[in-house]
């Protein structure tokens, strides 16, 4: 319970999941995510207090992934929503943990995190709301269901079944099968303009991209465009 | 909060200071000479106003230079000051911060006697009659509040510095009552009475006071006797105030105008602090007082005044019983002596 | 959207961010030698072609692109660019989509290092307040509400070295016809800017329903952004609220800056008012600043110089 609950004002709740791909190619991003876990909730602070704004209660989640149809035992792994700065120790203990390795072949498990990103455990009480979906990924990913991943004893269940499927739960102004809150969610994409994230980018509402030159990865990315960018979605 | 700290314009050596203040409805002027150069002892004319609760103080200290001019204060900077220098310097400070605190009218006379005691006196031998004092100096101060279109004020005086309302419809009206056993203001001017009161570090004083609602626009000030003593009636000083102010264009040229006509009658260090309140410009107050100032010029200024000696007190003696009413209408009765 | 991209014919010529943006990418384009600004929309999106999605899925979202148009062309029915005094209305010179996306195209504004609207001097800053006072007035003139009035919406431009700032009034996206705004959930306005009664709205407060929200919602957030452009800070709310608007609701009182002129704390604070109805027009605040001394700030408290000597030593007897 944070001191905020006992003012007259408006509470303003941010939620941000951040899924990010740790195959082997992605070691600067993960470096960076790492250096960053403990001050990422005073930096971003900052840059709203700059703006006026005063987050209220701030979570973070991340899921790690790589490929089910490649490797099913450390396909996805993921945290609790963690209230910040409370759990930042927390935070910082899973993403060190976090190592880049594997993959297999190009595509990757994305979808299947986005998946289950959008299925999160949302905040939805509070005043206002910011449900903020990161994806950071330097490859394609694989469709949904794709055959060699499904039969993953790790599979997630109750993943739709396409990505007309995953939109309907992502929704839209009048949906009546939406999972996320229209005005609430976003979705941020640090991810090359391929399959699945340029059709996502063209039909989904709500969404950025920012693609990635082709083959050079995320390499620079910087951590405070990353923190721009959530804080003016804000 | 931020303090501003009005400027000080200063003229050339001998020619006094003068500050000035041109702001929402409020305009204020300050003018500070000295009789011989380094040694004025009235401190510089305090005016202080804040925005926020729309009230401000104006005040005068006359160190009193007859009764403290022998023992004598180093000050920091290595320069040695008399102690009535330091006196009026040390009331101003105490009036300034009481008034920033926000204190009540009651507990001025603890502060000014807190401030004083924190310069211990020279050895007790070297203070030879009752009549030297330590740190003495006088005192007139106009406490205002403005609500509802008048000015809620708080006169607080001890001494011979005076406390003065200015208005187009009576002229100047005396708000104090100078602690001397003459209570006549023109006999006052005459024979430069003996004060019973004023303030000190080692004796008793009091801080006599009073309470008047003001309607708006209203002019006040304060001055010492270096402004009013030395004037061949009261209404004299009046004559003064309000022909620089038709001279000038401006708040600041009335200053200046004001130190060079009280250079050229005064005897003494004089010092003076005045806020129009409720006048939007400098034009509007001198219009309101243009009339005022003629009347006051044809009937006490004096070109037809008597130059045979006799003829000249007999006519003085008229022209004050004719102006002393008005002047005497917001002043506080006479003490009667038991 | 990325740099040399062309979207009907309108050339992007800087990284595309949603710096500012709300709702929003942008990027400065060019067409035919033309400066533009283009605002790519994050919401609505139109079904693509041939989509494989429910029939339902599609109908769904084509009528809520046909009410997102239906509201822009109605607006822009009633701002047109050529309108007289309203050169500094930043309308849209083109509405499209593209695709599944739609998008938006002004003028571009050329904003070069502006200094803080608050150590502008009192003329200058009349000058700006005007400016955008008159462009409010236009909107307010054929019954359209801005929607959202903060900084951020205004643009603060100076022409030339010596010339005067002038305020360009950008993001028409959310405004509404005076009294109809869009649903609760839709409707777009800034947390610090707002008005109470939009809070209340936003919030689905059934006591304030959407006729409430009029011209006078823009009224207050304009006294909030003079306020800011005169002192460089909002009202005095309290650090319980989180805006001007909290603290009203809450039953808490703004504090006008106090070295504001008497004029000016009048005009803000009844502009800023909690009560919808008795906030003045944009003709009352340009006429209060018709006369440019209101736009002074003054100290708070005065106090005329003294010696600042101390007199700390220890005294000694003077010698004769
Ligand atoms: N005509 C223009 N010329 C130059 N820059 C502009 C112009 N219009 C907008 N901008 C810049 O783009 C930013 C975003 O524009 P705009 O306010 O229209 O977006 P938005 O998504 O509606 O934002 P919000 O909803 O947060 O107000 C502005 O803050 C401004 O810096
Ligand atoms: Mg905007």
């Amino acid at each position: 319970m944070t001191s905020d609950q006992y003012r007259g004002n408006l509470r303003y709740a941010v939620d941000i999941v951040l899924c990010i791909d740790v195959t082997e190619s992605m070691t600067p991003v993960l470096d960076m995510v790492k250096k960053s876990a403990l001050t990422f909730h005073e930096r971003l602070n900052l840059v709203m207090s700059g703006k006026g704004k005063e987050i209220s209660q701030l979570r973070l989640k991340v899921i790690a992934f790589r490929d089910f149809g490649d490797f099913a035992e450390d396909a996805i792994k993921e945290t609790d929503f963690l209230v910040f700065p409370e759990r930042a120790a927390d935070f910082d203990r899973f993403v060190r943990e976090l190592f880049a390795s594997g993959g297999g072949d190009v595509p990757e498990s994305g979808l299947e995190a986005l998946a289950l990103a959008i299925n999160a455990d949302w905040e939805r009480g509070l005043d206002r709301r910011r449900h903020v979906i990161v994806m950071f990924t330097d490859a394609p990913a694989h469709p949904l269901h794709a055959p060699e991943a499904v039969t993953a004893h790790t599979y997630p269940q109750g993943i739709p079944g396409d990505l007309d499927g995953l939109l309907e739960q992502w929704g839209y102004a009048r949906s009546q099968t939406a999972v996320m809150e229209n005005a609430a969610k976003r979705l941020v994409l640090f991810a090359p303009d391929a399959y699945p994230w340029n059709e996502i980018t063209e039909e989904w509402n709500m969404t950025l991209h920012f693609p990635s030159v082709a083959g050079q990865g995320l390499a620079d990315l910087e951590l405070h465009e990353i923190i721009d960018t959530i804080a003016n979605s804000l | 909060m931020t303090a501003v700290l009005i400027e000080g314009l200063l003229g050339a050596p001998g020619e006094g200071t003068v500050w000035r203040y041109d702001g929402d409805d409020l305009l204020a002027l300050g003018v500070w000479t000295e009789r011989s150069r380094g040694g004025g002892e009235d401190a510089e004319p305090l005016f202080a106003h804040r925005v926020s609760t729309a009230e401000g103080i104006l005040g005068v200290f006359d160190g009193l230079g007859g009764s403290g001019s022998t023992a004598a204060c180093e000050l920091s900077d290595g320069t040695t000051r008399s102690g009535a220098w330091v006196g009026a310097r040390l009331a101003r400070l105490g009036v300034a911060s009481w008034f920033r605190g926000g204190h009540a009218p009651e507990s001025l006379r603890t502060r000014l006697v807190e401030v004083l005691r924190a310069v211990p006196p020279p050895r007790p031998s070297k203070i030879v009659s009752s009549m030297r004092r330590w740190l003495p100096t006088t005192m007139a101060t106009v406490r205002y509040r403005l609500t509802g279109g008048q000015a809620e004020c708080r006169v607080l005086w001890a001494g011979d510095s005076r406390a003065y309302a200015l208005s187009p419809g009576w002229g100047l009206q005396a708000l104090t009552r100078d602690h001397t056993d003459e209570t006549d203001g023109l006999e006052q001017l005459i024979c430069d009475p003996p004060m019973t009161n004023v303030i000190c570090a080692d004796q008793e004083f009091t801080i006599d006071t009073q309470v008047l609602l003001l309607p708006l626009p209203s002019v006040l000030l304060c001055a010492t006797d270096g402004f009013h003593g030395y004037v061949a009636t009261p209404a004299h000083f009046e004559c003064h105030l309000l022909r620089a102010m038709q001279e000038s264009c401006d708040t600041r040229e009335w200053a200046e105008r004001l130190v060079r006509h009280v250079l050229g009658y005064t005897g003494d260090d004089a010092s003076l602090s005045l806020v129009a309140l409720g006048y939007p410009g400098f034009d509007r107050l001198r219009a309101d007082f243009a009339q005022r100032a003629e009347q006051v010029e044809a009937r006490y200024g004096g070109c037809d005044r008597p130059a045979e000696e006799e003829a000249a007190r007999r006519w003085r003696t008229r022209t004050w019983n004719e102006y002393r009413p008005d002047y005497e209408r917001l002043m506080p009765p006479p003490v009667e002596p038991l | 959207m990325r740099v040399g991209d062309v979207i009907r014919g309108y050339r992007i010529v800087s990284e595309p961010t949603n710096s500012g943006g709300g709702r929003c990418m942008w990027a400065f384009a060019q067409r035919g030698g033309r400066d533009y600004f283009i605002k790519r929309f994050l919401d609505p999106k139109r079904p693509k072609e041939g989509s494989t999605a429910s029939a339902r899925s599609v109908r769904l979202r084509l009528e809520a692109c046909e009410e997102f148009e239906r509201r822009h062309r109605t607006i822009m029915g009633l701002l047109r660019p050529d309108a007289v005094g309203g050169g500094n209305l930043v309308l849209a010179l083109d509405f499209f989509h593209d695709g599944t996306t739609y998008y938006k195209v002004t003028e571009r504004i050329h904003t070069a290092r502006t200094p803080p609207p608050r150590v502008l001097t009192p003329l200058r800053k009349a000058v700006l307040l005007r400016t955008l006072g008159l462009s409010v007035e236009l909107l307010h003139g054929v019954g359209v509400v801005h929607g959202d009035l903060k900084p951020g919406n205004v643009l603060v431009r100076q022409s030339r070295a010596a010339a005067y700032h002038i305020a360009k009034l950008i993001d028409f996206d959310d405004a509404y016809v005076s009294g109809r705004p869009p649903d609760r959930e839709d409707i777009a306005g800034d947390l610090v800017f707002g008005a109470p009664e939009w809070r209340r709205y936003v919030h689905g407060d059934a006591d304030v329903p959407p006729e409430w929200l009029t011209t006078r919602t823009d009224v207050f957030s304009l006294g909030l952004i003079a306020h800011h452009y005169l002192t460089g800070a909002l009202p005095g709310f309290g650090d319980r609220y989180a805006s001007p608007a909290d603290a009203l609701n809450e039953g808490a009182e703004l504090r006008i800056d106090e070295r504001l002129s008497a004029p000016m704390r009048g005009l803000l604070a009844a502009m800023t008012a909690r009560s919808p109805e008795v906030r003045p027009d944009t003709r009352t605040f340009l006429a209060v600043l018709r006369n440019p001394a209101v736009c002074e700030v003054r100290a708070p408290y005065l106090t005329s110089p003294g010696s600042r000597t101390r007199m700390s030593r220890p005294t000694r007897e003077r010698q004769p």
